[in-house]
């Protein structure tokens, strides 16, 4: 519901008092001969009151002169319509305007109506005006949301109208009692929009700026707030690599990247910068992402990137409102191949072995053993991936949460939990969330905002790493696992080795390898005092406030490697023995490290806002200050005896090759000064004014302070008086803006302008048997670094028709990242040794795209709703100047391309006959068979090598972004669907590994790592009876000439997912008060996420990382939940 | 208004308590005042510029040349990092871009911070003692013409990076690459001027930090390598001088005697916890609990061990009981099926707890793939997978020394030194009983390096000098281009007698070594932004 409007609304209030508010609030007007429409937008703009009317009853359009030093609204008003038949309705801030019944109206017999009205989710809307259309007769609804309207005519048509929402007509048609629900106002001009250091009425709003609110935020329960973002926010790209519990969120671009260096954006909650992913998703009020520089300036030079902006929820007058919600997930793997069984499996590799000339690798004995069972129990056909994952993993939210207060006292107060369990044993993630919002007059004029938040996290990981290119990866080890072996063998996990070199286990990987803990307690509290200067008159319209926060957090990071042993199957020898696991050494390992931390932030503000006739002025000044301190420590020791319990006491000795204990210390620290001025004429003209004059410690003092300014300019032509006149009504609103901004970027490390010695970690050198640690020089020292700046261009332009059914929001941006920081040396020679500056601002890249989003918004009947909302987002970015090594060939010139775009070898074909292998250069590694790939050589210099790498690919980051919401509701069903997808991305299945080794993977070499091998890749390999394959060669050797970054395994990543389906209903409020059990609402639903996806490999998922051989997949999910309040 | 004042008197306070101070001291480095500020720091310092010799050790890094040549087999095709096989099987392996595994272009990285060192030594540690100084200044000259020789053995001529002008930076860095013969001369320079000022010895505490005689030895080998003979010469006495004497208790003695008192060890590595390695780890015979047995040593080296009289070997003479009866440095350097080992005897028959897998181009065996393992550097006892290894690594010792005598002598002047050569070949080999080579046995400089490069080859197994002994002396082709290398397959017979047979030890492939190998392709990415480096090599 639209409260949030409300809530905020009254936020922003000046004067509390105790009595109603439009007996106190005294207002000052002083207008000539201008339209009693006028009059009243200014009022509204000027306080909180907001009037409701039938411009066909009341004549607004009337000239009128008014004068008034605070007076109240009642006076205003009488003076406002004296000697007119106009009358007025005030109900606290809302104000009805009707006139009085004419006389010339037949009468007819009235009838009484009662009803209830209540938003789309069934809550409660008190305050709704309900007015006789044509008339002035009218009621308002009360605490319980229900009114009672006497004397209405039995043809009558009833006008239902709330802030925030659309308003109704419905035809009383002899009813007495008429329920209705009121829908969101989506394309709602009024709603306000969170920016930086403040909010705005979306109407003046001149730069790029998208916000969704909680409703649209919480569609279906989802552990953190990133992943929640996917799809709804035009402009913001979302990743998700991973579905690991405590590492799933995905990660977030605005407007793609501009630079090469860190492009993530500003991450602000509640005005500070935190962690986005461990807020409790209840707890947001909105999410609002600042695109364009004009209003991303004003955060200097951390702005660059854009900013995302969290507002957690406030408290509202009244009665405590009590609400719980609750949900089980249950998730399951969005696509995983399906690897070889026992049987297939030894088919597969005889048949390989055989086109290797290496004969049958495994006799009838072992295939027999293997199909029908094997007395001594060591071969069977076991599914590992199938054991590894469980059915399903059971994720379960539970948030309650109690708001209300006195128009002197809000509160908002909530309690969260989120229990995670993964889709593998051991693997879990839990997270407590607790905040407390209020908002106090602790005096007149005086308003003190408190905000005290915090959550413990409690992440557990079985002890090797889950991460993709970690070696034994307990999945990769799952994928390497031949399936030919009983996955238990007297009663304990099995192994198997290829030759007794590596032992892998998967299952004893996840169960017995130990664990990987992480606690984390974290502080979040802010306070806000604020003076109004209001009641001193000429200095009306001031405000003076301090803002400051401090957050403290301290985390514990536990590391236990187990050692492990498993009756181990060798393939070579075909015996059985127990061994130790590879990747664990004997008493197994454990590091412990804790650490902790504070950032403070002091932000004195000054606000000025007022209106002088037709002037519109907003405008703000303030210092911000940050600091924050960390301290880390860590200890490690081996040679555990015990299993439990595991301690750094327990250890009975010191790793080898590592510091036992280690420490660090670090501090950081910002000042910035920063204002804006908004100006606005007559609701016509609109220009704003923003800047922030920035230092940070990171750069050196004389290279410490920046200036970044931005201007923007709005029209709103649906207020221009000859476009009224020309636009017969199909036009509601239209605005077009122009924004012109800097901002800038410090990615870099500190005190590099400082000379520079470190002292070794460990010891570098053995003298008389001692290991001794040394110093060494660090950087040469680089004095003249600053941050990249960032000039952002934006043009836009939002239209609202057809009274909502057709909205549409355009953006097109230009962007221009320079001095961007980065590493040199590509154009030096590694003779120097590195003996210069090893950074400069130097690079540059430019970022143009555009964003579009068009929502419609119908009802079809009082009881069906429907909205579609779709949008479009195209960002691509270009590098005009990068570092790359002179001479670099033509083909590998990153100038004038777009930021990680895939370079290899052009693969065309497999060699398919003799005479092509005999006529074609050598492989670049490897060997050349029949089935093998064929490069092109691109230079034609007879030699394939790096020389021939041209473009092969586009990077991983989407060009585009897309998504459609889809929501409707009938009666008190109510079903929304957001499809989301990408294009204009590659994946590259196979390339190089982050250790720079080329190499194939699991997913493009039969048998990788002597290991299984998924069916697709098999059943289309070439072999002599496959020739049109779409795989090389079938063979059990790894052959470096297939494993080169190549044209062939470049995967188009596009995709489209149902990213979110939900399916609710909200149990009628009339059986609800029926039961008289204290229920204001009752909400249950089912809903789902990445429930369908449409990609183009659909053998893993369109997300995931680039080079793997197995990762912890991205997660569908399905939901039940409640929500109920009180 | 009360609360106007109160508003004041917050907004006062805080900024007040505010003390964001921009000018942040680090937390997390070193000023360079602190750095040349006692003794204490400047030997930390010093230390730091070894991590150079640690990392150039083959046993830390893992990294035994030898398998690049004809006397050890790498068991690995595509496992560990390990090229050895690729390198020798696969033609042209090697290309422009970089030498592969055989990269020393980045020693460029240490030789800056040796440059910065000595750069900043005379100036800023002067305080400290001229004395004291002196002696750091010769350990840097010492440990960067270590550097500069790794380079020059695999690119001949390299650009050369020293502090004389300050250091290169972004000014200087176009520069033309020196010939192989300056290259050479730069760094028989830096081991001169460091021979007259490092100490003879160093207090136990220091044990392990170049001395004279290392700089002395080093210059001996570098001599050779730049075919300044009377240098060569020279240096070898030189080394003598500085107190450098062989072990003539047993031959294995030299390798497990301590630094300390170890006169025959000159320089070597030594590995403490938690500097260790994993030579145990990597190369112990397959049967011992978790290892890999990563190399094999090949019939070309076994099979060179003389028989105790110094008889050669052979399998038609001694075939039936080949592992009896050998000279002693076979017994310190082999594992062979029989030996005795912790307590138990090797199995390298086919099926025997360390039995031989024949080689394949895939994966890696993780058993010896011809025969035999390695014995030296291993450490019997040794709890290796708990502690890794120690066993410190020779980088240069005395017999190495006279065997570079003996060569320089033979080249400079083989008629007229051949009493004196032949005398320092022999010292060598009586040192393991072995009878000496006669005058008659070499009666020309030919047959007299011939003799020499055997003894080379069995002295300094497994020490990494067998790959680029072959490149100096320009026979790698001949010795390994278009040949296989060998092992034994042993089979138990019923009767507990074995048989032998010679198998082919490198998959059915062929061995190659193009002539241009001797000298590798200078890196692509030095070619590209060092305007002046000159003409590659030739072939590249």
């Amino acid at each position: 519901m639209k409260a949030t409007i409300f809530i905020i609304v009254m936020s922003i209030a000046q004067v509390f008092a105790a009595n109603s508010y439009s007996q106190t609030a005294k207002l000052s007007l002083n207008f000539k001969n201008v339209s009693a429409k006028t009059v009243l937008q200014r009022i509204e703009e000027q306080s909180q009151f907001y009037f409701i009317y039938d411009a066909t009853v009341v004549n607004v359009e009337k000239k009128v002169s008014i004068e008034s030093d605070k007076e109240s609204i009642s006076e205003i008003l009488d003076q406002l319509f004296e000697g007119t038949n106009v009358i007025y309705k005030i109900n606290n801030r809302q104000i009805a305007l009707t006139t009085e019944p004419s006389l010339s109206v037949v009468q007819q017999p009235t009838i009484k109506v009662t009803g209830k009205v209540t938003d789309s989710s069934g809550a409660f809307l008190p305050g709704v005006t309900i007015i006789v259309k044509g008339s002035t007769h009218g009621t308002i609804t009360d605490s319980d949301s229900k009114y009672s309207l006497s004397n209405v005519p039995g043809d009558a048509i009833l006008l239902f109208s709330f802030v925030g929402m659309k308003t109704r007509e419905v035809a009383v048609a002899g009813r007495t009692n008429i329920d209705v629900t009121l829908s969101d106002e989506t394309v709602n001009i009024d709603e306000i929009v969170a920016v930086g250091y403040g909010t705005q009425k979306k109407k003046y709003v001149v730069g790029s700026v998208s916000q969704i609110g909680s409703k649209e935020l919480v569609s279906a329960p989802m552990p953190n707030v990133s992943n929640m973002l996917t799809g709804k926010l035009p402009g913001v790209t979302s990743i998700q690599r991973s579905g690991l519990p405590g590492n799933d969120q995905t990660s977030i671009n605005i407007r793609g990247i501009s630079t090469f260096t860190n492009s993530s954006p500003l991450i602000l909650v509640d005005g500070v910068e935190r962690m986005l992913n461990t807020v409790n998703p209840a707890d947001i009020e909105n999410v609002s992402v600042l695109k364009d520089a004009s209003t991303s300036a004003i955060y200097g030079v951390k702005g660059g990137n854009g900013v995302i902006l969290i507002t957690t929820k406030k408290g509202g007058e009244g009665k405590a409102k009590i609400s719980y919600d609750a949900s089980g997930t249950v998730s399951l793997n969005t696509a995983f191949p399906k690897f070889l069984n026992g049987p297939d499996y030894l088919y597969w590799y005889n048949k390989a072995s055989e086109m290797d000339g290496l004969g049958l690798a495994f006799d009838a004995d072992t295939q027999t053993k293997v199909i029908k069972g094997d007395p001594n129990g060591i071969y069977g056909n076991t599914d590992w991936t199938d054991l590894l994952f469980k059915d399903y993993g059971f994720t379960q939210q539970h948030n309650i949460s109690a708001t209300g207060g006195t128009d002197k006292t809000k509160y908002y107060v909530s309690a969260g939990i989120l229990d995670q369990d993964g889709i593998i044993n051991n693997v879990n993630y839990k997270r407590y969330n607790i905040r407390s919002n209020i908002d106090a007059a602790i005096a007149d004029n005086f308003n003190l905002s408190l905000n005290l938040g915090g959550f413990y996290e409690n992440r557990n990981w079985p002890g090797i790493s889950m991460s993709p290119q970690v070696y034994m990866n307990p999945i990769e080890q799952a994928i390497n696992a031949i399936p030919i072996i009983q996955p238990t063998y007297e009663g304990g996990y099995t192994g198997w080795s290829e030759n007794g070199a590596i032992i892998q286990s998967p299952l004893a990987s996840v169960e017995n390898g130990g664990f990987q803990k992480m606690q984390r307690w974290q502080f979040e509290g802010s306070a806000k005092l604020e003076y109004d200067f209001s009641r001193i008159s000429f200095l009306k319209g001031l405000k003076m406030g301090v803002f400051c926060s401090y957050d403290y957090a301290n985390t514990a990071n536990r590391n236990f490697l187990n050692s492990y042993k498993v009756m181990t199957y060798n393939k070579a020898t075909k015996e059985m023995s127990m061994e130790r696991a590879s990747g664990t050494t004997e008493g197994g390992s454990y590091d412990k490290s804790m650490s902790l931390g504070y950032s403070y932030t002091l932000r004195p503000t000054i606000e000025y806002s007022r209106l002088f006739g037709k002037h519109n002025l907003n405008t703000i000044l303030l210092l911000e200050e940050n600091k924050s301190d960390g301290s880390t420590m860590t200890g490690r020791r081996s040679g555990y005896m015990f299993s439990d319990p595991i301690d750094i006491t327990w250890g009975t000795t010191y790793p080898s090759g590592t510091v036992p204990v280690s420490g660090s210390l670090s501090h950081s620290s910002s000042r910035g000064y920063a204002g804006r001025v908004s100006y606005g004429f007559d609701n016509r003209y609109l220009a704003e004014f923003t800047f922030r004059y920035d230092g940070t410690y990171i750069f050196a003092p004389e290279n410490r302070w920046g200036f970044f300014p931005s201007v923007a300019l709005g029209w709103v032509i649906s207020e221009e008086k000859f476009f009224k006149e020309l636009n017969t009504g199909n036009i509601n609103y239209l605005k077009i803006k122009a924004s012109y901004g800097e901002s800038g970027s410090n990615d870099i490390d500190p005190y590099l302008w400082t000379s520079s010695y470190g002292l070794t970690s460990s010891p570098s050198y053995v003298f008389g048997g001692n290991a001794t640690t040394s110093v060494y020089t660090l950087n040469s020292i680089i004095s003249d670094l600053t941050w990249s700046r960032v000039q952002s261009y934006n043009i836009g332009l939002d239209l609202n028709m057809w009274n909502g059914l057709l909205g549409m929001e355009f953006d097109y941006f230009y962007k221009v990242t320079s001095d961007i920081l980065e590493t040199q040396g590509g154009d030096m020679p590694l003779s120097l040794g590195g003996n210069y500056s090893s950074v400069a601002n130097s690079g540059k890249v430019d970022n143009r795209g555009f964003e579009l989003l068009l929502k419609h918004n119908n009802k079809i009947n009082g009881d069906w709703n429907y909205s579609l909302v779709g949008s479009l987002a195209w960002a691509k970015n270009k590098v005009l100047s990068r570092q790359i090594s002179e001479g670099t060939p033509w083909n590998r010139n990153e100038i004038g391309r777009s930021i990680g775009i895939i370079y290899g070898y052009e693969a065309i074909g497999l060699y398919q006959t003799q005479a092509q292998l005999d006529n074609s250069p050598a492989a670049p590694s490897g060997t050349k068979n029949l089935g093998d790939l064929i490069y092109k050589d691109v230079n034609g210099d007879g030699r394939i090598d790096q020389n021939d790498f041209v473009k092969i690919g586009r990077g991983t980051m989407p060009q585009l972004n897309f998504s459609l919401s889809m929501n409707t509701s009938y009666k008190n069903f109510y079903l929304n669907a957001l499809w989301q997808g990408v294009a204009l991305c590659d994946y590259q299945l196979s390339a190089a590994y982050s250790s720079g080794i080329y190499d194939n993977t699991a997913f493009t070499r039969p048998f990788y790592n002597n290991g299984n091998a998924p069916y697709y890749l098999v059943e289309d390999t070439w072999t002599a009876e496959n020739t049109n394959a779409k795989y090389p060669r079938l063979s059990t050797i790894a052959n470096g000439n297939n494993a080169w970054p190549s044209s062939w395994w470049v995967v188009d990543g596009s995709y489209l997912r149902l990213k979110n389906l939900q399916l609710g209903y909200s149990l009628p409020s009339s059986l609800l008060s029926r039961w008289n059990i204290g229920l204001s609402r009752l909400n249950v639903y089912v809903s789902g996420t990445n429930l369908l996806t449409f990609s183009n490999f659909k053998y893993v998922d369109p997300e995931m990382p680039s080079v793997n051989n197995g990762y912890y997949p991205q997660q569908k999910t399905y939901s039940m939940g409640l929500n109920v309040t009180f | 208004m009360k609360n106007v004042y109160l508003l004041m008197g917050v907004i006062a306070m805080s900024m007040m308590v505010s003390c964001t101070d921009l000018d942040l001291d680090a937390t997390d480095r070193v000023s360079g005042a602190a750095v040349w500020e006692s003794e204490e720091t400047v030997d930390a310092y010093t230390t730091g510029l070894y991590a150079h010799m640690r990392d150039a050790s083959e046993l830390y890094s893992n990294n035994l040349t030898d398998c690049f040549s004809d006397i050890l087999k790498s068991a690995s095709w595509d496992q560990y990092n390990h090229t050895y096989n690729k390198v020798l099987l696969q033609v042209d392996y090697f290309s422009s871009i970089n030498a592969g595994p055989l990269d020393k272009w980045g020693n460029y990285d240490r030789i800056k911070r040796q440059n910065e060192f000595l750069l900043d030594a005379p100036t800023k540690g002067i305080h400290l003692g001229d004395d004291f100084i002196k002696v750091r200044i010769a350990e840097a000259r010492f440990i960067r013409a270590f550097a500069y020789f790794e380079m020059a053995r695999v690119y001949g001529g390299v650009v050369i990076r020293d502090e004389t002008d300050g250091l290169d930076g972004r000014k200087e860095k176009d520069k033309a690459r020196a010939t192989e013969a300056e290259t050479w001369n730069f760094i028989i320079n830096d081991l001169q001027l460091a021979a007259q000022d490092l100490p003879v010895k160093w207090t136990s505490e220091w044990t392990g930090r170049a001395t004279q005689a290392a700089a002395y030895g080093l210059l001996s080998r570098c001599a050779l390598y730049a075919k300044n003979w009377d240098l060569a010469v020279e240096a070898a006495k030189n080394t003598k001088t500085a107190g450098a004497k062989l072990i003539t208790s047993s031959y294995a003695n030299v390798f497990t005697t301590p630094l300390e008192s170890n006169s025959e060890v000159l320089f070597a590595v030594s590995f403490a916890d938690p500097i260790v390695h994993g030579f145990d780890r990597y190369y112990r015979p397959s049967g011992d609990e978790d290892v890999y047995s990563a190399a094999s040593p090949t019939s070309e080296l076994v099979d060179s061990y003389e028989m105790a009289d110094g008889t050669p070997f052979s399998w038609s003479t001694h075939g039936t009981d080949p592992y009896s009866g050998r000279e002693p440095r076979f017994y310190a350097s082999i594992l062979y099926n029989g030996a005795s080992w912790e307590g138990r005897t090797i199995e390298s028959y086919a099926g025997g707890a360390d039995g031989l897998i024949e080689w394949k181009p895939a994966g890696a065996t993780t058993s010896t793939v011809t025969g035999y393992y390695m014995r030296k550097y291993l450490q019997e006892g040794n709890d290796y997978l708990k502690n890794q290894s120690t066993q410190f690594d020779v980088v240069i010792r005395y017999a190495e020394v006279l065997l570079n005598l003996a060569e320089a002598l033979a080249e400079q002047n083989f008629s007229l030194n051949k009493t004196t050569a032949l005398a320092t070949l022999n010292e060598v080999r009586n040192r393991v009983g072995l009878p000496g080579i006669t005058e008659a046995q070499a009666g020309d400089k030919d047959s007299f390096m011939s003799f020499v490069r055997h003894e080379r080859m069995v002295e300094l197994a497994f020490e990494g000098f067998r790959y680029w002994d072959l490149r100096r002396w320009r026979l790698a082709v001949s010795v390994i281009n278009g040949k296989t290398a060998h092992g034994v397959k042993i089979t138990k017979n019923p009767d507990h007698t074995f048989r032998y047979d010679k198998i082919d030890c490198d998959g059915g492939l062929t061995r190659y070594f193009d002539s241009k190998y001797y000298l590798m392709s200078i890196p692509e990415s030095e070619r590209l932004n060092n305007s002046l480096i000159g003409d590659n090599n030739p072939g590249w």
